[in-house]
């Protein structure tokens, strides 16, 4: 029998050492998807302690036929989203403002940071961070499946079960607000 | 700056054009330094949110995954352990059904079932009675 599949007979079985085998071989990646998204540590460890509630507590309708990699990815993926709406401290921005929408978030992503004193302070990746950790859920959900996953517009739609037109927008506006706000500083040109 | 193609720059930098429009967007390139430069600048930022992603460090997450793996275990050890009116319901209902069960084997059993049903039609029989098949 594939090796994998035992394993996860055992966790269904609430075996605490299938368990703990089984997330330390995804955890890592696990890891990086909350990262991305949250770029911040410690908020990237608060969504990974509820991923892991949860792949245990679901592990039992997990179907063997089908690849484990995807099912654990879709719940890290729905755990970020639901925690930042969870949390009420993180600024929820109303995406209905559609013509002036750019400009409102271009406002929110400098009013959240303090640019000017952060350009001089970080590294340009590290402002990058900074500013991806202040975009809205959607655009930076779409941005961590695009560069951690390394997907293709339609597989992040499959993902997040949006139109193909919507991931497209998102991943297009984000990247217009971090070019934006960078361009001011210069951080990008040659 | 031309607004149309500043999506499909991005597109392009995705490799999510079909054929023809990258061969159009690559004929445009080659004339205009406006969409040129916007390209390189796109490209900067995507070599950076990719660099971002593969520098990503990953702290020591075995102490989270134990303590939550704890944490779970105890939950669902207390589930199982706890013992509500329904457990209790259903233990007093087989045990009853059990004592009883002698009674299917006895002689004369069947007189009994259908002198029984005779008098459930007359009276209101109580639960008991359904239990033990009369």
């Amino acid at each position: 029998m594939d090796i994998w599949i035992s394993l996860i007979r055992r966790c269904k079985n609430n075996d605490k050492e299938a368990l703990n085998s089984l997330l330390s071989h995804h955890e890592a990646y696990l890891y990086k998807v909350c990262y991305f998204y949250s770029q911040n540590q410690e908020t990237a460890l608060d969504i990974m302690q509820e991923v892991f509630l949860k792949i245990y507590r679901s592990i039992h309708t997990f179907d063997e036929n089908r690849p484990l990699l995807p099912w654990l990815k879709k719940i890290a993926v729905n755990t970020c989203l639901n925690f930042q709406r969870d949390n009420k401290k993180y600024n929820l921005l109303s995406l209905d403002l559609e013509s002036s929408e750019g400009f409102c978030l271009r406002d929110t992503i400098v009013s959240q940071m303090d640019v000017e004193g952060e350009v001089i302070r970080l590294s340009n990746q590290e402002l990058i961070g900074k500013c991806i950790g202040a975009l809205p859920p959607n655009y930076r959900i779409a941005l961590t499946l695009k560069y951690i996953e390394d997907m293709s517009y339609e597989e992040i739609a499959a993902v997040l079960e949006q139109p193909l037109g919507t991931v497209k927008s998102n991943i297009f506006r984000a990247r217009n607000l971090l070019k934006n706000t960078l361009q001011d500083y210069n951080l990008l040109e040659v | 700056m031309c607004r149309l193609n500043q999506e499909m720059l991005q597109l392009y930098i995705d490799s999510e054009l079909n054929s023809l429009e990258k061969l159009l967007l690559e004929e445009h390139l080659k004339d205009c330094a406006s969409c040129r430069k916007e390209l390189n600048r796109l490209k900067i930022l995507d070599w950076d949110f990719n660099s971002i992603a593969e520098k990503i460090d990953i702290p020591a997450l075995s102490g989270l995954r134990k303590t939550t793996l704890d944490q779970h275990i105890k939950e669902s050890q207390e589930g199982k352990s706890a013992f509500g009116l329904k457990n209790v319901y259903e233990l007093q209902y087989n045990t009853l059904k059990n004592s009883v069960n002698f009674i299917q084997h006895i002689p004369g059993n069947k007189l009994m079932v259908s002198s029984g049903k005779k008098l459930r039609n007359r009276l209101k029989f109580s639960f008991l009675s359904k239990i033990i098949g009369l």
